[in-house]
């Protein structure tokens, strides 16, 4: 385990940011921080890359406590905030050059520029780059002290379907390559759904689930739809079981506790022909808007 | 805190903002002295009074400059978001503040030299010049390091360069009101007690002091003792305010 924050409470006046926020990230993950927009998720981030403090509660990376040793955590950790600028005035170079001496570490800036393609734009001013190159620069930045974790705070935001994808290939090659953990922060679906091994979902300040991006797109309430000759209602009735009717067949939803061995051996029982059994996989969409109410609206 | 001082004056030298500053102060000098040797009522003054004018628009303009420097030195990287980058780093906070405290400090150096050349055209055959320059250079940089500590605390606590520097010109107005009250006014009682406890009035006074009335030291003692107590407390204030305070703003 890289790191585990654990029971965070930060309150802004009346306003509680974060209410008891505890999940952890393995070594090599790459975490998907997933929540709409106000959930906490940046002020989470803040703290965990010890620019702000808790009011309570714990933050440990790599085994070191965050609040005893701040100094130490800044230098294995590096974080892309979110509402980040550079120096427009300073090239690539001098501004990678300048975070290096800050962090007093040697990194081959050149190699860095390479690794995020801007290394041919290493003596422009950063002024005059795009959007998603700067997000590119960011990243480079985030890099310039070989980081165990890296922090990332909606890096693809405001990106076009190009400059995502690139950010998405690059967060890949740096999990792999440089071997460094990843906890990513969005409220994009898409940026989860091709990064992620685990996740946490934050609503309101608080953690409503954790866990293995897969597990949790299977846990909960199961969809199968159940292709049968002849109508079952009569012989499914649990109130945890939901029906309904399709072209395709009769859908049948199952709740907690509920086995696909139970429906289909009353089936089976009842003489119900049984022409097709498909599990239907929940989406992130449906998990997100599940977990954190309906009447939500993903941007 | 180098890579600090580095960043801020290659920032402050090599940006328009910063050289333009310069040449502004160039130009604005170059005009006052033109009209000290040039315009009749003007040139009708002493030499030492036109040193001492000068001495004043110097000190004007290098509080106008930490004003904004100051203002625009926390306040000003959270709006343009750099500032989380660099508290993200290893970095003490102190250094950070000490850091851009100090290239103000440089930058009232820079514009100390440029006014040289116009004090000793202005003066040549005057008295007190060495002092003046001597009184200007000191008193100068303890002012200055006053109204950039003063600044930089507002830039901190209030977040917005626009609301930190109005804040900070508001002061200085008050401060500098008590010295330009006609003399019937400034001896009213509590112009006095306001000139003893002002630190510009009491940089002011001295410059008048040392310059036209060719005082010594010891008449100027308590005055510079007035100007360090507020630079201590304004610099303890500065090491706490940039220590304690979040520096971020935004998005929750």
């Amino acid at each position: 385990m890289i790191l585990k924050a654990n029971k965070l409470i930060k309150r802004y006046g009346q306003f509680t940011a974060l209410d008891n926020v505890s999940f952890r990230v393995e070594k090599g993950d790459i975490f998907g921080f997933l929540g709409p927009n106000g959930a906490g998720k940046t002020t989470t981030i803040r703290i965990l890359s010890s620019v702000l403090k808790p009011d309570s509660g714990s933050v440990e990376i790599n085994g070191y406590d965050a609040s005893k040793e701040p100094d130490y955590i800044k230098s294995i950790i590096n974080s892309l905030p979110e509402l980040f600028s550079c120096y427009d005035w300073m090239s690539a170079t001098e501004y990678l050059g300048l975070f290096a001496k800050l962090y007093h570490s040697h990194p081959d800036i050149k190699e860095l520029l390479k690794s995020v393609g801007l290394d041919a734009l290493r003596r422009k001013p950063i002024g005059t780059y795009s959007r998603g190159m700067k997000q590119r620069l960011g990243i480079a930045r985030s890099l310039i002290n070989s980081p165990k974790l890296i922090l990332l705070d909606e890096p693809t935001s405001g990106l076009d379907p190009i400059g995502r994808r690139e950010i998405h290939d690059l967060l890949i090659n740096i999990n792999k390559t440089k071997d460094t953990t990843i906890l990513l922060s969005t409220h994009l679906l898409d940026d989860v759904d091709r990064l992620c091994n685990r996740i946490a979902l934050i609503d309101n300040g608080k953690i409503v689930q954790e866990g293995h991006l897969e597990e949790l797109k299977k846990s909960d309430m199961q969809t199968y739809l159940i292709k049968t000759k002849t109508n079952p209602k009569h012989f499914l009735q649990p109130p945890n079981i939901k029906m309904s009717v399709s072209e395709q067949g009769y859908l049948v939803q199952l709740d907690l506790g509920i086995t696909l061995n139970y429906v289909l051996s009353e089936l089976i029982k009842n003489k119900i022909e049984i022409l097709e059994v498909i599990e239907q996989k929940r989406t992130l969409e449906e998990l997100f808007f599940k977990l954190t109410g309906n009447n939500r609206k993903l941007l | 805190m180098k890579e600090i001082i580095l960043k801020e004056l290659k920032s402050e030298l090599l940006t328009p903002r910063g050289y333009l500053w310069y040449i502004l102060t160039s130009v604005i000098l170059s005009i006052l002295s033109y009209l000290f040797l040039t315009n009749i009522e003007l040139s009708l003054l002493d030499q030492s009074t036109m040193i001492f004018f000068l001495m004043e628009a110097v000190l004007s303009l290098g509080i106008l400059h930490s004003i904004i420097y100051g203002s625009d030195s926390y306040a000003g990287e959270v709006e343009r978001g750099t500032m989380e980058v660099l508290l993200l780093t290893p970095i003490r906070k102190t250094s950070i503040a000490f850091g851009k405290f100090a290239v103000s400090v440089i930058n009232w150096f820079i514009l100390f030299l440029i006014s040289i050349p116009y004090i000793l055209v202005v003066g040549k055959s005057g008295k007190n010049i060495s002092v003046a320059i001597t009184y200007l250079f000191i008193l100068g940089t303890l002012i200055i390091m006053i109204v950039t500590s003063f600044n930089m605390i507002l830039s901190i606590k209030l977040k917005s360069v626009k609301n930190a520097v109005l804040v900070g010109m508001l002061v200085f107005f008050l401060l500098g009101t008590a010295i330009i009250l006609p003399p019937s006014l400034k001896h009213s009682s509590f112009i006095r007690y306001l000139d003893i406890i002002n630190p510009v009035a009491a940089a002011v006074n001295s410059f008048d002091s040392v310059v036209i009335d060719s005082e010594g030291f010891r008449r100027q003692v308590i005055r510079i003792v007035v100007i360090l107590i507020y630079l201590a407390a304004v610099i303890l204030l500065l090491k706490r305010a940039s220590q304690r305070d979040e520096l971020v703003t935004g998005a929750r």
